[in-house]
């Protein structure tokens, strides 16, 4: 599914060199189905690190009121 | 049974010196429905809050009024604020406990930032729509040209570099040409038809033009 080499490709939604998402980057509205949830890993194709921390992201934009819960 | 000895709980004193700060960043929306004066002493009192604390304010950004996802407490619209500082661990659940009984505070994130943070500024506003727009046309434009341009560069290559098989090949063509208008005649006997009127036509207008006959044009 996904390798090392693979993190380069989702360098614009991570911090610099590390694998961390920002829940204030507008990017991650992409990678919310239109009804609001997160994409699963096998839509994504993001390293789990990458994926775990990209779902941190969206539930702290969502209580923000950033991104929506639901649709 | 004899009654329990009463736990007793001593503080440590902790040398501050010793003390690990970590690095925090606090997002805040406050209460938008207030006067400019009363939101400039909130903001001011947010920040008194964390000082009070021991914290010490590295960055603060407002981004300003922004409407929400959904309702938060019967309420469309917030003042977003955020604030990096670094602060004593141990003191975060007062200073939670402290977020929680502020009146002007619709709601708060704490999170603790990776080491090598920097502050950036992201827009919301910007559509990402207009951006995927755009690079289907820049993609488009050069494969159409691609396709155009090979066609006249074999004829421009061929008398420079290969004269001798030119000659050669150009005599094939023209045996291969004899032989496809033997072929194709009787496909394109009506457009070759039109072809010679208009052929007819235009020699006897150079006739006529000429002056060679008794018209005296």
């Amino acid at each position: 599914m996904s390798t090392k080499k693979n993190r380069k490709q989702f360098a614009n939604l991570c911090m610099d060199g590390t694998t961390w998402v920002d829940y204030k980057n507008p990017v991650i509205k992409e990678y919310i189905t239109i009804y609001g949830r997160i994409k699963p890993r096998y839509y994504t194709k993001a390293p789990l690190v990458v994926q775990k921390s990209l779902a941190r992201a969206i539930k702290n934009a969502r209580y923000m009121g950033l991104i929506p819960f639901t649709r | 049974m004899p009654p329990k000895a009463k736990k007793t709980v001593k503080k440590e004193e902790v040398n501050p010196e010793d003390i690990e700060l970590v690095q925090y960043e606090i997002m805040a929306i406050l209460d938008p429905d207030v006067t400019v004066d009363q939101h400039d002493k909130n903001f001011v009192a947010l920040k008194k809050i964390v000082t009070d604390l021991g914290g010490t304010i590295s960055h603060e950004e407002e981004w300003g009024k922004r409407e929400f996802a959904y309702t938060i407490k019967k309420k469309t619209h917030g003042y977003y604020i955020v604030m990096n500082l670094e602060m004593d661990p141990a003191q975060m659940p007062e200073l939670n406990a402290q977020f929680r009984i502020t009146n002007y505070l619709v709601r708060n994130l704490i999170i603790k930032t990776p080491t090598g943070y920097t502050n950036l500024t992201y827009d919301w506003d910007a559509e990402p729509e207009v951006i995927e727009k755009k690079k289907p046309v820049v993609k488009k434009a050069p494969v159409a040209k691609k396709e155009v341009a090979p066609e006249p560069e074999p004829v421009k290559e061929i008398p420079t570099e290969e004269v001798a098989e030119v000659t050669e090949k150009a005599e094939k063509t023209e045996e291969a040409e004899a032989t496809k208008e033997v072929a194709e005649k009787p496909a394109e006997e009506k457009v070759k038809g039109g072809e010679k009127q208009l052929e007819k036509l235009d020699e006897k207008l150079e006739e006529l033009l000429s002056g060679d006959d008794d018209l005296n044009l």
